[in-house]
C-alpha cells in the first residue's frame, strides 16, 4: 500500500469503488458552497482498504444557515434525491436543525447514501476543527482524526466496530499519535487494558 | 432441542477473536500490495462487479 503522509494529508491513490465516488462527488458539492465538513465512521477504514459493504457514508457538517442549505438542496438534487423527505423546508427545520439525519441516494437508487448531519456533539466539534485531509486520486476528502474514530469505534463495541477500530489502529499503527489516542479512550471512558486488547496494542 | 448456550457462546467468542487476527494477516497483506491490486479486489467486492 503506497500512502503519503504530508502535514495533516494523507495522498494515496486507489481504483475507487461505488462509496468512494459517491463520498467524492458529495464533498465536492459541500465544498463548492464552502460548507465545513467530515466524514467519519464505517466509510474510513473502506476508504483505506477494508473489505465491507456499508449502506451509507456518514457525514457531518458545520451549522449553515436555510439561505446557504437552499442552494445547496438544489445543486445536491441535480444528481441526488433525498430519500427521507422531498421538502426543504421539513428537511431543515424537522430534521438538520433537530439534530435528526437526513439521507441522500443517487437518483433512482436508495443506497448507498449518505447521512448528513449538523455537527452535535463535542467529538464532532473537534474533528470538524482538526481534520484530516485524505487526497483520493487528487479528490480532497475531510476526515475525522484517526485516534478519535479508533476510540469512537471501540465505544460503540459492536463486534463490527471493534474490526474496524483494529483494523485502524493496525493499518496506521506507526502514525498514530498514542498519546491522543489514550486521550480519547479516556474521555469515552472505554477501559485502556481492554482497548488494547481489542487493538492488539502491545508497548 | 436442547442448547448448550455455554458452548454457542464460547463459539462466538472464539469467532470474533479469529476475526480480528484474520484482520492482522489482512493489514500485512494490505501493506506489502500495491495500491492498484487491492483497490481493484475491493471494488470487485464492494461495487459487487
Amino acid at each position: 500500500m503506497e500512502l503519503e503522509f504530508k502535514d495533516n494529508k494523507i495522498i494515496f491513490s486507489k481504483e475507487p469503488t461505488k462509496l468512494d465516488n459517491l463520498a467524492i462527488q458529495f464533498s465536492k458539492i459541500l465544498s463548492y458552497f464552502n460548507v465545513k465538513h467530515i466524514f467519519l465512521s464505517g466509510y474510513i477504514p473502506i476508504l483505506f482498504g477494508r473489505n465491507r459493504a456499508s449502506e451509507d457514508i456518514d457525514v457531518v457538517c458545520g451549522k449553515i444557515s436555510k439561505e446557504v442549505f437552499d442552494k445547496l438542496w438544489i445543486e445536491i438534487h441535480r444528481d441526488f434525491d433525498c430519500i427521507i423527505t422531498d421538502d426543504v423546508d421539513n428537511a431543515y427545520n424537522n430534521y438538520l436543525l433537530k439534530k435528526t439525519a437526513i439521507r441522500f441516494a443517487y437518483k433512482g437508487e436508495f443506497i448507498p447514501n449518505i447521512e448528513l448531519k449538523f455537527v452535535k456533539t463535542d467529538l464532532h466539534k473537534t474533528a470538524l476543527e482538526n481534520p484530516i485531509i485524505v487526497e483520493l486520486n487528487e479528490y480532497k476528502i475531510p476526515i475525522s482524526p484517526l485516534e478519535q474514530q479508533i476510540a469512537y469505534k471501540l465505544y460503540m463495541t459492536s463486534e463490527k466496530d471493534i474490526e474496524d477500530a483494529r483494523f485502524l489502529f493496525k493499518l496506521f499503527e506507526e502514525h498514530l499519535n498514542k498519546e491522543k489516542l489514550i486521550e480519547y479512550i479516556n474521555i469515552l471512558k472505554i477501559d485502556l487494558q481492554t482497548a488494547k486488547g481489542y487493538l492488539g496494542w502491545s508497548d | 432441542m436442547k442448547l448448550d448456550l455455554k458452548e454457542l457462546e464460547d463459539d462466538k467468542k472464539r469467532n470474533f477473536e479469529e476475526r480480528l487476527k484474520f484482520i492482522d494477516l489482512y493489514v500485512e497483506w494490505l501493506k506489502k500490495t500495491p495500491n492498484s491490486v487491492w483497490s481493484k479486489q475491493q471494488k470487485k467486492l464492494i461495487d459487487g462487479k
